[in-house]
Protein backbone atom coordinates (compact mmCIF):
# COMPACT_ATOMS: atom_id res chain seq x y z
CA UNK A 1 0.00 0.00 0.00
CA UNK A 2 0.75 3.49 -0.61
CA UNK A 3 0.10 6.83 0.47
CA UNK A 4 -0.80 9.84 -1.18
CA UNK A 5 0.45 13.38 -0.39
CA UNK A 6 -2.05 16.59 -0.97
CA UNK A 7 -0.32 17.10 -4.44
CA UNK A 8 -1.06 14.03 -5.95
CA UNK A 9 -5.24 14.25 -4.63
CA UNK A 10 -5.04 17.85 -6.30
CA UNK A 11 -3.70 16.32 -9.44
CA UNK A 12 -5.90 13.09 -9.12
CA UNK A 13 -9.19 15.14 -9.19
CA UNK A 14 -7.87 17.76 -11.85
CA UNK A 15 -7.94 15.14 -14.11
CA UNK A 16 -11.39 13.83 -13.60
CA UNK A 17 -12.75 17.21 -14.14
CA UNK A 18 -14.36 17.58 -18.21
CA UNK A 19 -12.29 19.71 -20.08
CA UNK A 20 -14.05 22.78 -20.22
CA UNK A 21 -14.04 23.25 -16.01
CA UNK A 22 -10.75 22.14 -16.24
CA UNK A 23 -9.01 25.02 -17.49
CA UNK A 24 -10.52 27.38 -15.04
CA UNK A 25 -9.25 24.71 -11.82
CA UNK A 26 -5.67 25.49 -12.62
CA UNK A 27 -4.84 28.22 -10.16
CA UNK A 28 -6.98 27.18 -7.50
CA UNK A 29 -5.90 25.40 -4.64
CA UNK A 30 -7.87 22.19 -3.66
CA UNK A 31 -5.84 21.62 -0.76
CA UNK A 32 -8.61 22.96 1.71
CA UNK A 33 -11.66 21.96 -0.40
CA UNK A 34 -13.80 19.17 0.23
CA UNK A 35 -16.48 19.10 -1.90
CA UNK A 36 -16.73 20.48 -6.12
CA UNK A 37 -20.05 20.66 -7.13
CA UNK A 38 -21.91 20.57 -10.62
CA UNK A 39 -25.38 21.33 -10.81
CA UNK A 40 -26.73 21.58 -14.60
CA UNK A 41 -27.08 25.20 -15.29
CA UNK A 42 -26.18 26.36 -11.79
CA UNK A 43 -22.94 28.06 -11.21
CA UNK A 44 -19.49 25.72 -10.59
CA UNK A 45 -18.68 26.00 -6.75
CA UNK A 46 -15.80 24.15 -4.73
CA UNK A 47 -16.57 23.76 -0.97
CA UNK A 48 -14.42 24.92 1.47
CA UNK A 49 -14.47 25.12 5.31
CA UNK A 50 -15.47 28.28 5.78
CA UNK A 51 -18.09 28.31 3.50
CA UNK A 52 -18.77 28.03 -0.77
CA UNK A 53 -17.03 29.33 -3.55
CA UNK A 54 -17.96 29.62 -7.11
CA UNK A 55 -14.83 29.07 -9.90
CA UNK A 56 -15.54 32.49 -12.47
CA UNK A 57 -14.67 32.55 -15.85
CA UNK A 58 -10.95 34.07 -15.02
CA UNK A 59 -10.48 31.09 -13.04
CA UNK A 60 -10.98 32.44 -9.73
CA UNK A 61 -12.28 31.68 -6.89
CA UNK A 62 -15.39 34.15 -5.66
CA UNK A 63 -18.02 34.82 -3.45
CA UNK A 64 -20.60 35.97 -5.70
CA UNK A 65 -22.29 33.90 -8.17
CA UNK A 66 -22.21 36.43 -11.00
CA UNK A 67 -20.11 35.84 -13.52
CA UNK A 68 -19.07 32.32 -12.38
CA UNK A 69 -18.84 29.67 -14.69
CA UNK A 70 -22.64 27.74 -15.65
CA UNK A 71 -22.07 23.86 -15.60
CA UNK A 72 -23.58 22.49 -19.30
CA UNK A 73 -24.97 19.03 -20.21
CA UNK A 74 -21.58 18.26 -22.42
CA UNK A 75 -19.46 19.38 -18.94
CA UNK A 76 -21.67 16.77 -16.99
CA UNK A 77 -21.60 13.38 -19.66
CA UNK A 78 -17.70 14.31 -19.93
CA UNK A 79 -17.50 14.28 -16.36
CA UNK A 80 -19.17 10.67 -16.12
CA UNK A 81 -17.45 9.73 -18.65
CA UNK A 82 -14.35 10.12 -17.89
CA UNK A 83 -14.81 8.73 -13.99
CA UNK A 84 -16.64 5.54 -15.52
CA UNK A 85 -13.81 5.12 -17.85
CA UNK A 86 -16.45 5.56 -20.74
CA UNK A 87 -17.40 2.09 -19.01
CA UNK A 88 -21.10 3.42 -17.68
CA UNK A 89 -22.82 0.27 -17.91
CA UNK A 90 -19.49 -1.62 -16.19
CA UNK A 91 -20.76 0.90 -13.12
CA UNK A 92 -24.08 0.09 -13.47
CA UNK A 93 -24.48 -0.97 -9.91
CA UNK A 94 -22.67 1.79 -8.31
CA UNK A 95 -24.69 4.62 -9.83
CA UNK A 96 -27.76 2.86 -9.03
CA UNK A 97 -26.53 3.40 -5.55
CA UNK A 98 -26.27 7.05 -6.55
CA UNK A 99 -22.10 7.30 -6.33
CA UNK A 100 -19.03 6.25 -8.39
CA UNK A 101 -15.63 5.91 -6.73
CA UNK A 102 -12.39 7.26 -8.43
CA UNK A 103 -8.91 6.93 -8.22
CA UNK A 104 -7.37 8.50 -5.02
CA UNK A 105 -10.58 7.00 -2.91
CA UNK A 106 -12.50 10.30 -4.04
CA UNK A 107 -16.29 9.91 -4.63
CA UNK A 108 -18.76 11.79 -6.91
CA UNK A 109 -22.36 11.67 -5.48
CA UNK A 110 -24.84 11.51 -8.66
CA UNK A 111 -28.33 12.22 -8.65
CA UNK A 112 -30.80 12.35 -11.41
CA UNK A 113 -33.80 10.76 -12.54
CA UNK A 114 -34.20 6.73 -11.22
CA UNK A 115 -35.11 4.35 -13.57
CA UNK A 116 -36.79 1.34 -11.72
CA UNK A 117 -37.03 -1.71 -12.19
CA UNK A 118 -38.81 -4.30 -10.06
CA UNK A 119 -39.28 -1.87 -7.50
CA UNK A 120 -35.63 -0.67 -7.22
CA UNK A 121 -33.47 1.73 -8.46
CA UNK A 122 -31.92 0.15 -11.45
CA UNK A 123 -30.17 3.13 -12.86
CA UNK A 124 -29.99 6.81 -13.25
CA UNK A 125 -30.68 9.03 -15.97
CA UNK A 126 -30.55 12.24 -17.06
CA UNK A 127 -28.24 13.23 -14.40
CA UNK A 128 -28.22 17.03 -12.93
CA UNK A 129 -26.12 17.20 -10.39
CA UNK A 130 -22.13 15.95 -9.76
CA UNK A 131 -20.22 15.93 -6.04
CA UNK A 132 -16.92 15.55 -6.28
CA UNK A 133 -16.56 14.42 -2.06
CA UNK A 134 -12.93 14.72 -2.24
CA UNK A 135 -11.37 12.11 0.16
CA UNK A 136 -8.50 13.05 2.56
CA UNK A 137 -6.05 10.91 4.80
CA UNK A 138 -5.16 12.31 8.62
CA UNK A 139 -3.14 10.85 10.19
CA UNK A 140 -4.00 10.80 14.05
CA UNK A 141 -7.93 11.74 13.59
CA UNK A 142 -8.63 9.06 15.67
CA UNK A 143 -5.87 8.85 18.33
CA UNK A 144 -8.26 10.83 20.84
CA UNK A 145 -10.98 7.79 20.14
CA UNK A 146 -8.45 4.95 19.90
CA UNK A 147 -7.46 5.57 23.57
CA UNK A 148 -11.22 4.87 24.21
CA UNK A 149 -11.57 2.30 21.58
CA UNK A 150 -8.93 0.36 22.71
CA UNK A 151 -8.82 -1.03 26.46
CA UNK A 152 -7.06 -3.63 28.53
CA UNK A 153 -10.19 -5.83 27.95
CA UNK A 154 -9.85 -5.79 23.96
CA UNK A 155 -11.92 -3.50 21.62
CA UNK A 156 -14.95 -2.06 22.22
CA UNK A 157 -17.69 -2.17 20.33
CA UNK A 158 -18.01 1.76 18.72
CA UNK A 159 -21.05 3.82 16.68
CA UNK A 160 -19.53 6.55 15.48
CA UNK A 161 -22.38 8.96 15.03
CA UNK A 162 -22.04 11.95 12.58
CA UNK A 163 -23.84 14.19 10.13
CA UNK A 164 -22.65 14.08 6.87
CA UNK A 165 -19.33 15.92 5.52
CA UNK A 166 -18.77 15.54 9.44
CA UNK A 167 -15.41 13.04 9.17
CA UNK A 168 -16.65 9.86 9.79
CA UNK A 169 -14.92 7.64 7.24
CA UNK A 170 -11.71 9.18 7.82
CA UNK A 171 -12.29 8.63 11.60
CA UNK A 172 -13.06 4.85 10.26
CA UNK A 173 -9.86 4.35 8.00
CA UNK A 174 -7.69 5.98 10.68
CA UNK A 175 -8.97 3.79 13.11
CA UNK A 176 -8.29 0.57 10.87
CA UNK A 177 -4.94 1.80 10.37
CA UNK A 178 -4.20 2.45 14.27
CA UNK A 179 -5.80 -0.68 15.33
CA UNK A 180 -3.79 -2.60 12.28
CA UNK A 181 -0.46 -1.00 13.44
CA UNK A 182 -1.07 -2.09 17.06
CA UNK A 183 -1.34 -6.04 15.98
CA UNK A 184 -5.45 -6.49 15.79
CA UNK A 185 -6.28 -8.32 12.53
CA UNK A 186 -9.05 -5.45 10.89
CA UNK A 187 -11.54 -6.43 8.52
CA UNK A 188 -12.99 -3.24 6.60
CA UNK A 189 -16.24 -4.55 4.72
CA UNK A 190 -16.50 -1.37 2.18
CA UNK A 191 -20.08 -1.67 0.60
CA UNK A 192 -19.50 1.98 -1.42
CA UNK A 193 -16.06 1.74 -1.52
CA UNK A 194 -15.90 4.50 0.83
CA UNK A 195 -13.38 3.48 3.84
CA UNK A 196 -10.63 2.02 1.61
CA UNK A 197 -11.53 3.18 -1.90
CA UNK A 198 -10.61 0.19 -3.11
CA UNK A 199 -8.94 0.72 -7.25
CA UNK A 200 -7.67 -2.57 -9.26
CA UNK A 201 -7.06 -4.18 -5.55
CA UNK A 202 -4.86 -1.55 -4.21
CA UNK A 203 -5.94 1.26 -1.24
CA UNK A 204 -4.74 4.41 -1.73
CA UNK A 205 -4.60 5.04 1.74
CA UNK A 206 -2.55 3.05 4.48
CA UNK A 207 -5.00 0.90 6.07
CA UNK A 208 -1.89 -1.19 8.14
CA UNK A 209 -0.70 -4.45 7.43
CA UNK A 210 -3.54 -6.50 9.21
CA UNK A 211 -6.08 -5.02 7.10
CA UNK A 212 -8.58 -6.89 4.63
CA UNK A 213 -10.93 -5.21 2.54
CA UNK A 214 -14.19 -6.66 0.95
CA UNK A 215 -15.25 -3.78 -1.31
CA UNK A 216 -18.52 -3.66 -2.76
CA UNK A 217 -20.15 -6.53 -1.15
CA UNK A 218 -23.67 -5.39 1.15
CA UNK A 219 -22.58 -4.94 4.42
CA UNK A 220 -24.78 -7.63 5.84
CA UNK A 221 -23.72 -10.07 3.28
CA UNK A 222 -20.30 -9.25 3.64
CA UNK A 223 -20.05 -9.02 7.21
CA UNK A 224 -21.09 -12.75 7.30
CA UNK A 225 -18.15 -13.39 4.70
CA UNK A 226 -15.34 -11.89 6.51
CA UNK A 227 -16.18 -13.76 9.92
CA UNK A 228 -16.01 -16.83 8.01
CA UNK A 229 -12.94 -16.10 5.48
CA UNK A 230 -10.81 -13.76 7.43
CA UNK A 231 -11.58 -14.76 11.37
CA UNK A 232 -11.17 -10.75 12.04
CA UNK A 233 -11.37 -9.93 15.82
CA UNK A 234 -12.47 -6.63 14.90
CA UNK A 235 -14.77 -5.46 11.45
CA UNK A 236 -14.65 -1.84 10.36
CA UNK A 237 -18.02 -1.14 8.25
CA UNK A 238 -19.52 2.21 7.44
CA UNK A 239 -23.21 3.65 7.58
CA UNK A 240 -25.49 0.70 9.17
CA UNK A 241 -29.23 1.17 9.58
CA UNK A 242 -30.99 -1.50 7.29
CA UNK A 243 -32.64 -4.17 9.53
CA UNK A 244 -30.18 -6.77 7.84
CA UNK A 245 -27.07 -4.84 8.69
CA UNK A 246 -28.19 -4.89 12.11
CA UNK A 247 -28.94 -8.60 11.78
CA UNK A 248 -25.74 -9.44 10.01
CA UNK A 249 -24.22 -7.32 13.07
CA UNK A 250 -25.80 -9.00 15.96
CA UNK A 251 -24.15 -12.41 14.05
CA UNK A 252 -20.87 -11.23 14.59
CA UNK A 253 -21.03 -9.79 17.63
CA UNK A 254 -22.19 -13.26 18.94
CA UNK A 255 -19.45 -14.73 17.05
CA UNK A 256 -16.83 -12.59 19.54
CA UNK A 257 -15.58 -10.63 16.69
CA UNK A 258 -15.90 -6.20 18.03
CA UNK A 259 -17.67 -3.88 15.33
CA UNK A 260 -16.82 -0.62 14.83
CA UNK A 261 -19.03 1.56 12.40
CA UNK A 262 -20.68 4.65 11.70
CA UNK A 263 -24.42 6.21 11.40
CA UNK A 264 -26.03 9.06 10.00
CA UNK A 265 -26.87 11.56 13.47
CA UNK A 266 -26.13 14.47 15.59
CA UNK A 267 -26.21 12.20 18.70
CA UNK A 268 -26.70 9.53 20.63
CA UNK A 269 -30.01 11.11 21.97
CA UNK A 270 -30.72 11.64 18.10
CA UNK A 271 -30.13 8.47 17.12
CA UNK A 272 -31.77 6.76 19.95
CA UNK A 273 -34.90 8.39 18.52
CA UNK A 274 -35.20 5.86 15.49
CA UNK A 275 -37.21 2.99 16.75
CA UNK A 276 -35.32 1.03 13.65
CA UNK A 277 -32.13 1.25 15.62
CA UNK A 278 -33.26 0.35 19.17
CA UNK A 279 -32.10 -2.52 19.13
CA UNK A 280 -28.56 -2.46 17.80
CA UNK A 281 -27.74 0.44 20.09
CA UNK A 282 -27.56 -1.28 22.81
CA UNK A 283 -24.84 -3.94 21.53
CA UNK A 284 -22.36 -0.68 21.21
CA UNK A 285 -20.27 0.04 24.44
CA UNK A 286 -18.61 2.92 23.11
CA UNK A 287 -20.58 5.74 21.44
CA UNK A 288 -18.40 8.61 19.37
CA UNK A 289 -20.19 12.05 18.20
CA UNK A 290 -18.52 13.81 15.40
CA UNK A 291 -19.27 17.19 14.15
CA UNK A 292 -18.19 20.17 12.03
CA UNK A 293 -17.77 22.35 14.16
CA UNK A 294 -14.48 23.30 13.93
CA UNK A 295 -13.95 21.90 11.02
CA UNK A 296 -14.35 18.14 10.01
CA UNK A 297 -13.76 15.41 12.53
CA UNK A 298 -14.24 17.68 15.20
CA UNK A 299 -14.99 15.05 18.63
CA UNK A 300 -18.33 16.50 19.90
CA UNK A 301 -18.56 13.55 22.47
CA UNK A 302 -16.97 10.15 23.55
CA UNK A 303 -19.28 8.32 26.05
CA UNK A 304 -19.40 4.68 26.70
CA UNK A 305 -22.85 3.50 27.12
CA UNK A 306 -26.33 4.63 26.35
CA UNK A 307 -28.10 7.46 28.49
CA UNK A 308 -29.66 5.49 31.09
CA UNK A 309 -33.30 6.91 30.83
CA UNK A 310 -33.36 6.13 26.70
CA UNK A 311 -31.53 3.03 27.54
CA UNK A 312 -34.60 1.36 29.59
CA UNK A 313 -36.47 3.35 26.18
CA UNK A 314 -34.80 1.04 23.71
CA UNK A 315 -35.02 -2.28 25.75
CA UNK A 316 -38.47 -1.94 25.93
CA UNK B 1 16.72 -1.26 -74.44
CA UNK B 2 16.15 1.42 -72.61
CA UNK B 3 12.64 1.24 -74.08
CA UNK B 4 12.23 -2.49 -73.16
CA UNK B 5 12.78 -1.87 -69.49
CA UNK B 6 10.63 1.15 -69.92
CA UNK B 7 7.76 -0.87 -71.39
CA UNK B 8 8.27 -3.62 -68.82
CA UNK B 9 8.23 -0.83 -66.00
CA UNK B 10 4.70 0.55 -66.85
CA UNK B 11 3.41 -2.91 -67.88
CA UNK B 12 4.42 -3.95 -64.42
CA UNK B 13 2.81 -0.77 -63.02
CA UNK B 14 -0.25 -1.89 -64.19
CA UNK B 15 -0.04 -5.70 -63.20
CA UNK B 16 0.89 -4.23 -59.79
CA UNK B 17 -1.85 -1.05 -59.52
CA UNK B 18 -4.55 -4.13 -60.98
CA UNK B 19 -3.76 -6.87 -58.37
CA UNK B 20 -3.63 -4.14 -55.71
CA UNK B 21 -6.92 -2.79 -56.51
CA UNK B 22 -8.05 -6.92 -56.55
CA UNK B 23 -6.56 -7.39 -53.12
CA UNK B 24 -8.16 -4.39 -51.77
CA UNK B 25 -11.74 -5.99 -52.55
CA UNK B 26 -10.44 -9.74 -50.56
CA UNK B 27 -8.90 -7.53 -47.33
CA UNK B 28 -11.93 -5.48 -47.06
CA UNK B 29 -14.28 -8.35 -47.14
CA UNK B 30 -11.84 -10.11 -44.52
CA UNK B 31 -12.03 -6.67 -42.48
CA UNK B 32 -15.33 -6.59 -42.15
CA UNK B 33 -15.85 -10.28 -41.08
CA UNK B 34 -12.78 -9.87 -38.75
CA UNK B 35 -14.35 -6.60 -37.00
CA UNK B 36 -18.05 -8.41 -36.73
CA UNK B 37 -16.51 -11.44 -35.16
CA UNK B 38 -14.77 -8.85 -32.67
CA UNK B 39 -17.45 -6.80 -31.93
CA UNK B 40 -19.85 -10.36 -30.77
CA UNK B 41 -16.21 -10.26 -28.56
CA UNK B 42 -16.73 -7.06 -27.27
CA UNK B 43 -20.62 -8.04 -26.49
CA UNK B 44 -19.39 -11.06 -24.39
CA UNK B 45 -17.16 -8.96 -22.69
CA UNK B 46 -19.22 -6.50 -21.91
CA UNK B 47 -22.57 -8.33 -21.22
CA UNK B 48 -21.17 -11.47 -19.12
CA UNK B 49 -17.86 -9.70 -17.78
CA UNK B 50 -18.76 -6.14 -17.59
CA UNK B 51 -14.91 -5.48 -18.92
CA UNK B 52 -14.51 -1.86 -18.88
CA UNK B 53 -13.84 -0.87 -22.42
CA UNK B 54 -10.47 0.03 -22.91
CA UNK B 55 -9.30 -3.53 -21.03
CA UNK B 56 -11.97 -5.09 -23.43
CA UNK B 57 -10.47 -3.47 -26.75
CA UNK B 58 -7.28 -4.26 -25.67
CA UNK B 59 -8.34 -7.84 -25.44
CA UNK B 60 -9.76 -8.10 -29.12
CA UNK B 61 -6.92 -8.47 -31.91
CA UNK B 62 -8.12 -5.91 -34.10
CA UNK B 63 -6.35 -2.84 -35.31
CA UNK B 64 -9.65 -0.73 -34.99
CA UNK B 65 -10.16 -1.64 -31.23
CA UNK B 66 -6.41 -1.77 -30.50
CA UNK B 67 -6.09 1.91 -31.74
CA UNK B 68 -9.50 2.71 -29.64
CA UNK B 69 -8.12 1.74 -26.86
CA UNK B 70 -4.76 3.44 -26.88
CA UNK B 71 -7.18 7.02 -27.34
CA UNK B 72 -9.66 6.42 -24.80
CA UNK B 73 -8.13 7.86 -21.59
CA UNK B 74 -6.96 11.15 -23.37
CA UNK B 75 -10.11 11.74 -25.65
CA UNK B 76 -12.77 9.87 -24.67
CA UNK B 77 -14.90 6.50 -26.37
CA UNK B 78 -16.56 9.00 -29.15
CA UNK B 79 -13.57 10.53 -30.28
CA UNK B 80 -11.09 7.60 -29.97
CA UNK B 81 -13.18 5.24 -31.85
CA UNK B 82 -13.83 7.99 -34.84
CA UNK B 83 -10.05 8.57 -34.87
CA UNK B 84 -8.63 4.77 -34.70
CA UNK B 85 -11.70 3.91 -37.49
CA UNK B 86 -10.25 7.02 -39.73
CA UNK B 87 -6.75 5.70 -38.67
CA UNK B 88 -7.23 2.49 -39.79
CA UNK B 89 -9.51 2.52 -42.31
CA UNK B 90 -7.39 2.75 -45.34
CA UNK B 91 -4.82 -0.02 -44.23
CA UNK B 92 -8.13 -2.28 -43.60
CA UNK B 93 -9.24 -0.91 -47.33
CA UNK B 94 -13.05 -0.05 -45.48
CA UNK B 95 -15.15 1.82 -47.84
CA UNK B 96 -16.61 5.56 -46.45
CA UNK B 97 -19.89 3.20 -46.21
CA UNK B 98 -17.84 1.28 -44.05
CA UNK B 99 -16.16 3.90 -41.91
CA UNK B 100 -20.16 5.81 -41.40
CA UNK B 101 -21.89 2.47 -40.18
CA UNK B 102 -18.54 1.81 -37.75
CA UNK B 103 -18.62 5.45 -36.42
CA UNK B 104 -22.46 4.98 -35.38
CA UNK B 105 -21.08 2.42 -32.95
CA UNK B 106 -18.85 5.04 -30.91
CA UNK B 107 -21.77 7.15 -30.55
CA UNK B 108 -23.42 5.18 -28.00
CA UNK B 109 -20.40 2.76 -27.13
CA UNK B 110 -19.65 2.83 -23.21
CA UNK B 111 -22.18 5.42 -21.97
CA UNK B 112 -25.43 3.46 -21.38
CA UNK B 113 -26.33 0.32 -19.83
CA UNK B 114 -25.39 -3.13 -20.60
CA UNK B 115 -28.87 -4.22 -22.53
CA UNK B 116 -28.44 -1.00 -24.46
CA UNK B 117 -24.85 -1.80 -25.27
CA UNK B 118 -25.41 -4.97 -26.71
CA UNK B 119 -28.72 -3.59 -28.37
CA UNK B 120 -26.23 -0.68 -30.33
CA UNK B 121 -23.67 -3.25 -31.01
CA UNK B 122 -25.90 -5.73 -32.47
CA UNK B 123 -27.32 -3.16 -34.28
CA UNK B 124 -24.01 -2.50 -36.35
CA UNK B 125 -23.53 -6.50 -36.44
CA UNK B 126 -26.41 -6.24 -38.69
CA UNK B 127 -25.55 -3.17 -40.49
CA UNK B 128 -21.86 -4.91 -41.17
CA UNK B 129 -23.71 -8.18 -42.50
CA UNK B 130 -25.08 -6.00 -45.36
CA UNK B 131 -21.76 -4.55 -45.84
CA UNK B 132 -20.02 -7.73 -45.54
CA UNK B 133 -22.99 -9.26 -48.36
CA UNK B 134 -21.71 -6.57 -50.43
CA UNK B 135 -17.81 -6.97 -49.80
CA UNK B 136 -18.37 -10.85 -50.71
CA UNK B 137 -20.36 -9.53 -54.27
CA UNK B 138 -17.42 -7.47 -54.82
CA UNK B 139 -14.92 -9.90 -54.53
CA UNK B 140 -16.48 -12.62 -56.60
CA UNK B 141 -17.03 -9.89 -59.47
CA UNK B 142 -14.21 -7.71 -59.54
CA UNK B 143 -11.09 -9.49 -58.61
CA UNK B 144 -10.65 -11.39 -61.54
CA UNK B 145 -11.34 -8.60 -63.24
CA UNK B 146 -9.39 -5.97 -61.88
CA UNK B 147 -6.33 -8.69 -61.68
CA UNK B 148 -7.29 -9.29 -65.55
CA UNK B 149 -7.88 -6.19 -66.09
CA UNK B 150 -4.10 -5.30 -64.72
CA UNK B 151 -2.63 -7.70 -66.64
CA UNK B 152 -3.81 -7.56 -70.12
CA UNK B 153 -3.49 -3.58 -69.76
CA UNK B 154 0.15 -4.13 -68.19
CA UNK B 155 0.79 -6.25 -71.57
CA UNK B 156 -1.21 -4.08 -74.32
CA UNK B 157 0.36 -1.41 -73.25
CA UNK B 158 4.53 -2.82 -73.47
CA UNK B 159 3.08 -4.50 -76.87
CA UNK B 160 2.13 -0.48 -78.17
CA UNK B 161 5.22 0.28 -76.94
CA UNK B 162 7.74 -2.33 -78.29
Amino acid sequence: MFTINNDTMDKGILSYMPSGLRKYMYSINLDEAYEIHMRLGRPFSIYYSDGVYFVNSAGVLTRSANGSVRITRAHIDEALEIASRSSLYARKNSIAEGFLTIEGGHRIGICGTGVIKDGQVDFLKDISSLNYRLSCEYRGAADMLLKRVMTANGVLNTLIISPPGAGKTTMLRDLARSLSHRGVKVGIVDERSEIAAMCGGVSPFDLGDLTDVLDGVKKSDGMTMMLRSMAPEVIITDEIGRPEDIAAMKTAINSGVKIITSIHGSGVEQVQKRAELSECLGFFELFCTLSRREGAGTVEEIRSGLPAADKEDGDD
Amino acid sequence: MIKLIGSLMIGGACVYLGLKRSMSFRKRQRSLENIQNSLSLLETEIAFRGTELKSAFLNIDDPVFREAAKAIDGSGIKNAWSKAVKKCAPKLCLTDGDCDTLLMLGQRLGMTDTENQIKNIDGVKNMLDIHIKAARYDTEHFCRLYTGGGVLTGVFIVLMLL
